[in-house]
């Protein structure tokens, strides 16, 4: 039985089943206190209701951080984070954390016109999950996971499914398909094209 | 930096290195400048202050002058009122500390003291300050950042903080007063602008207005419009708490609107007992639901369980079969089965999992084996299923972790645990973490128990694996940081060295940041996340796992005999930052969770397998008092802090049931110095035990810890004099050091001993069913000489 409730600052704490995953991020606090201010309404958790928490405090199932950027036709929402705990897995709560993120932005007061996110191009699991939901790949960003010691991208010709990444959109109405192309996957972009 | 500021720092510089002489230089050479210079003439005060705060004399010193009873002062000397502000912090007068803002801003208001007034009152947390300055702010609309009406949603902010974390702080008349005062004031702002305005109105109304029908309505009113085009959880919440529970008609048809872009549990059972008085049947409800957000919900099949008990009063077994034909082999299903066990018979449910499946694959096992619906043995169920660990992605978890959790439970989870146990837990563990190297359920039990052992260094390596930082740090750390001094206090292992600095910075830099993120969220008019800023600063400033490395910092001074004044100040300023905001109280935010097994593992009786992990509150304090108790022996004065915190203790307290035997003994030694001169003294210390012997865990480490470092404690203190004394304290000192390596010695010989008895016996057997090797005692034993190695020298 699932609930979703907004993030409170305070859930930082309860967070080690889902964060202890180790393709999980754990971001600085600042960065999740960023979140809270900057898109108070993006924030949000899913809490379970069966898990009887006299003497148990990992009932967040699993969460979602997003954020709205861009201007006029770039207007939309971005999936940040998006997390499930191994013992809720498998039960369509990352789809329901996504479809509650589209819930929210796709009405006023946000009317985005479409929501975006970046996944590992050979996380096939995750890409999965988002082509169910109706994501299709928009574009490939090249070099976005390298590290420090890979550099900077100097091509788009060399790629690399476990560095780059794709940028994955799902149109919302109000975009009247403009978000959407057939032959994403074969666009390359490079990681300063994706910031708004 | 203002010049005053630069006067300020230069002096705080030479009063740490006590050169009081030259400060007073620099203040004369200001002054001839700067004759009337009121920050210079408080700064004078201060100084004479911190040279010697035994013999100031508070009633005839300047800052009195200013305080809040007596004083008629005041200045609007932006630095003047910030060191005004720090000297009575120091003097532990919170109220006059912020005082000396309001009265300024009430000789001569501005905006700038009032927002002045408004910031140290949050860095304090002092809310009601932050009301009674929130609402200064809101009366110059010339020179304010923000609109009037801004600073009056700040207000409302302040104003339930106030009511909700610091009522002790409300008189009787403000309880009266202030709400309807908030109140009145946001009404007049109607129409709200934002969903943040909305939302902090409601928060006012529910907060400051508990149980009121009338202001509970004017809630849903104000919330319903709002359904019409935009779609927020907070409003979802507000709607459900506030609703009429009898206004059927309005929450069927909320509920079933909201339902449409919220798979929401909440929601539906909403729907269900309304539906039910509304006369609707089942099907209806089935129909409605699975229409709303699709048959394949785990909300939507659980939900008939609960439309069930409302119209029948039982579970049937066609809802339990729905239900269990997609979650058989899913782990929540555990959790959800678990909560309505007492509708559901054991028969009905083996059954019906029968039913269901023929496959049994490895989640329905585990599934059937937690809820303890199947009478295989574990050992069976993991190897029936232990080929799926070869084929599962790496990052993935096994399930295969419930059968040796389950051995592990058996072992480990009682009162009394030996060195057998524990080494027969390790096996299982090493072996397991081989094919499943990310489950973390099970590697914090390994963790644990090289902690048991006392080998920090293997503990520490594993717990590199998990790569705890961030917050994360403060609910977990305390698995290989409680007690660290008197475990591995080796300032030159990584353990100290990297991480422990590393992961500090959430208390040393982030912590002390978390003040201007609310400052930047007020400011920002994003109004709804501040109450929860507020818990969770308060939660990270008192929390048990800080303090308790703060303790241990402590004492790894008296192990090494390192200086320890500023560390001291440091911590007299935590512990003030606490007092200002209440009384000294710690919040334990440490992830018990972790372990599992929440029926059986609580943190105020911990099985022997994690004792070194009991630390509470008390434990605390204790270790609080005897550090002020050390600072103020050769003062041969009363420490004010000691009596405080003394106060503090749980009325019955006992010291045993707080502290380890040897942590007993040290706090003793040191209260007998401090409350009774030194007169039990030869007794207590001729009862130290010497010869430690017969302990195998790291209790034996431990005790020898301890009573180093509480005889050096000893040995350094001027305070005793009687040449029996001292000789008796030298003479321990050296027995106990040449025992070192003994005791070190038969530990490592009882692991030897218990190493060899896994080669033969009832779980040498399990541990080869499983194809696992027994623990070889080499590598334990290499670390064991690590730690002896960084313990014999002290
Ligand atoms: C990826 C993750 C969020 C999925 O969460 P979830 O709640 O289990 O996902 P859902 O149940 O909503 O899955 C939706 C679909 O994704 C696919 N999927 C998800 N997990 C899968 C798995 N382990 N194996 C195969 N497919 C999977 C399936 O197609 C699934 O639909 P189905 O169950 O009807 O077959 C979760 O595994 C997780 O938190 N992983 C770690 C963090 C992470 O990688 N986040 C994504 C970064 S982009």
């Amino acid at each position: 039985m699932t609930t979703i409730e907004p993030f409170e600052a305070t859930d930082l704490f309860k967070l080690n089943n889902v964060n202890l995953d180790t393709l999980t991020e754990n971001f600085p606090m600042e960065f999740y206190l960023e979140y809270l201010i900057l898109w108070p309404d993006l924030f949000f958790k899913s809490v379970e209701k069966t898990v009887d928490t006299t003497n148990n405090n990992h009932n967040i199932s699993g969460y979602m951080m997003g954020k709205t950027e861009g201007k006029g036709q770039d207007w939309h929402t971005h999936i940040t984070a998006v997390t499930v705990c191994p013992e809720f897995r498998r039960i369509a709560l990352a789809s329901g954390l996504c479809n509650t993120l589209e819930a929210i932005t796709d009405s006023a007061p946000h009317n985005v016109n479409f929501i975006d996110l970046f996944v590992k191009c050979n996380n096939t699991l995750a890409l999965k999950l988002y082509e169910q939901l109706g994501y299709d790949v928009f574009r490939r960003v090249v070099g976005y996971y390298n590290s420090p010691s890979d550099g900077y991208p100097e091509t788009l010709k060399k790629v690399d499914d476990d560095k780059d990444a794709f940028d994955m959109r799902k149109g919302m109405k109000r975009d009247e398909g403009k978000s959407i192309r057939k032959d994403g996957r074969k666009h390359k972009c490079y990681p300063h094209d994706v910031k708004f | 930096m203002s010049v005053w500021e630069k006067v300020e720092e230069q002096t705080t510089d030479l009063i740490n290195k006590s050169n009081f002489k030259q400060c007073y230089q620099l203040i004369d050479n200001y002054k001839s400048k700067y004759p009337k210079s009121v920050f210079l003439q408080i700064l004078e005060s201060y100084i004479k202050y911190k040279q010697s705060p035994t013999k100031f004399q508070y009633d005839t010193s300047l800052v009195s002058k200013y305080d809040m009873n007596n004083g008629k002062l005041y200045t609007i000397d932006q630095d003047a009122l910030g060191l005004l502000h720090k000297f009575f912090f120091e003097l532990e007068k919170y109220e006059d500390a912020l005082h000396v803002f309001e009265r300024a801003n009430s000789r001569q208001p501005s905006f700038k003291i009032s927002y002045l007034w408004f910031d140290y009152s949050l860095k304090d947390c002092n809310f009601k300050h932050l009301g009674k300055s929130s609402l200064q702010l809101s009366k110059f609309p010339k020179d304010s950042v923000q609109q009037p009406r801004e600073y009056l949603f700040w207000n409302a902010i302040s104003t339930v903080a106030l009511f909700k974390y610091q009522n002790y702080r409300v008189t009787s008349q403000e309880a009266k007063i202030l709400p309807l005062l908030t109140y009145k004031n946001l009404n007049n702002l109607k129409p709200f602008k934002s969903t943040q305005e909305i939302i902090v109105y409601c928060t006012m109304c529910e907060e400051l207005f508990q149980g009121d029908t009338e202001k509970s309505q004017e809630i849903v009113n104000t919330i319903l419009p709002q359904f019409d085009n935009s779609v927020d959880l907070y409003m979802k919440n507000f709607f459900l708490r506030n609703v009429k529970k009898d206004n059927h008609d309005l929450i069927f048809n909320t509920c079933s609107k909201l339902l449409k872009s919220l798979d929401d549990y909440e929601l539906m059972k909403n729907i269900v007992i309304s539906g039910n008085a509304l006369g609707k049947n089942k099907q209806d409800l089935y129909d409605l639901i699975d229409g709303l957000v699709g048959s394949k919900s785990r909300n939507a099949r659980l939900i008939r369980f609960e439309i069930d008990l409302a119209y029948d009063d039982k579970i049937n077994q066609q809802s339990l079969q729905y239900y269990l034909e997609r979650f058989h082999n899913r782990p929540c299903c555990v959790a959800d089965i678990t909560h309505y066990r007492k509708h559901l018979s054991d028969d009905v449910l083996i059954n019906t999992f029968a039913s269901v499946d023929t496959k049994s694959d490895l989640i329905h096992d585990s599934n059937l084996f937690k809820l303890k619906l199947s009478d295989v043995k574990p050992v069976e169920y993991f190897n029936k299923h232990r080929t799926t660990m070869k084929t599962k992605s790496s990052t993935d978890y096994s399930l295969c972790s419930t059968f040796i959790l389950d051995l592990i439970k058996k072992t480990v989870m009682g009162s009394t645990t030996d060195l057998g146990d524990i080494l027969y837990v390790v096996s299982l563990l090493e072996n397991y973490q081989k094919e499943d190297s990310n489950n973390y359920d099970t590697k914090v039990w390994l963790i644990a128990m090289y902690m048991y052992l006392g080998l920090t260094p293997m503990a520490y390596s594993y717990y590199q694996d998990l790569s705890v930082k961030n917050v994360q740090v403060d609910s977990m750390d305390y698995l290989i940081y409680s007690r660290y001094s008197s475990l591995f206090p080796n300032k030159t292992h990584d353990y100290l060295n990297k991480t422990l600095v590393k992961n500090n910075a959430l208390y040393d830099d982030s912590l002390q940041r978390i003040s201007q993120f609310i400052n930047i969220s007020f400011d920002r008019k994003s109004y709804i996340k501040i109450l929860g800023m507020l818990e969770f600063q308060n939660a990270l400033l008192t929390s048990v796992t800080r303090f308790g490395k703060r303790c241990e910092l402590m004492n790894m001074t008296y192990i090494c005999n390192d200086k320890r004044t500023t560390l001291l100040e440091s911590l007299k300023n935590d512990l003030r930052q606490i007092e200002s905001s209440g009384d000294i109280k710690f919040t334990d935010n440490r992830d018990w969770s972790i372990f599992g097994f929440p029926e059986h593992l609580h943190k105020e009786k911990l099985p022997e397998s994690l004792s070194m992990l009991y630390i509470d509150e008390p434990w605390i304090l204790y270790q609080l008092i005897k550090s002020f108790m050390i600072e103020a022996i050769p003062t041969g004065k009363e420490s004010s802090m000691v009596t405080r915190l003394r106060n503090l203790l749980p009325k019955d307290a006992k010291l045993e049931q707080h502290m380890t035997p040897v942590e007993v003994m040290s706090y003793k030694v040191i209260d007998d110095i401090y409350s009774n001169n030194g007169d039990n003294i030869s007794q207590l210390v001729s009862e130290i035990d010497i010869n430690i012997t017969g302990i195998a865990s790291w209790r034996l480490i431990e005790t020898y810890l301890v009573s180093i470092s509480t005889l050096k404690t000893l040995d350094n203190m001027k305070r005793i004099k009687d040449k029996d004394q001292k000789a008796l304290i030298k003479q321990k000192l050296s027995g106990l050091r040449s025992n070192c390596d003994d005791l070190f010695v038969s530990y490592k010989s009882a692991i030897k001993n218990a190493c060899d008895n896994l080669q033969n016996g009832d779980r040498h057997e399990t541990l080869v069913s499983l194809g696992y090797a027994p623990i070889a005692s080499d590598n334990l034993i290499s670390t064991l000489v690590e730690v002896q190695k960084s313990v014999r020298n002290l």
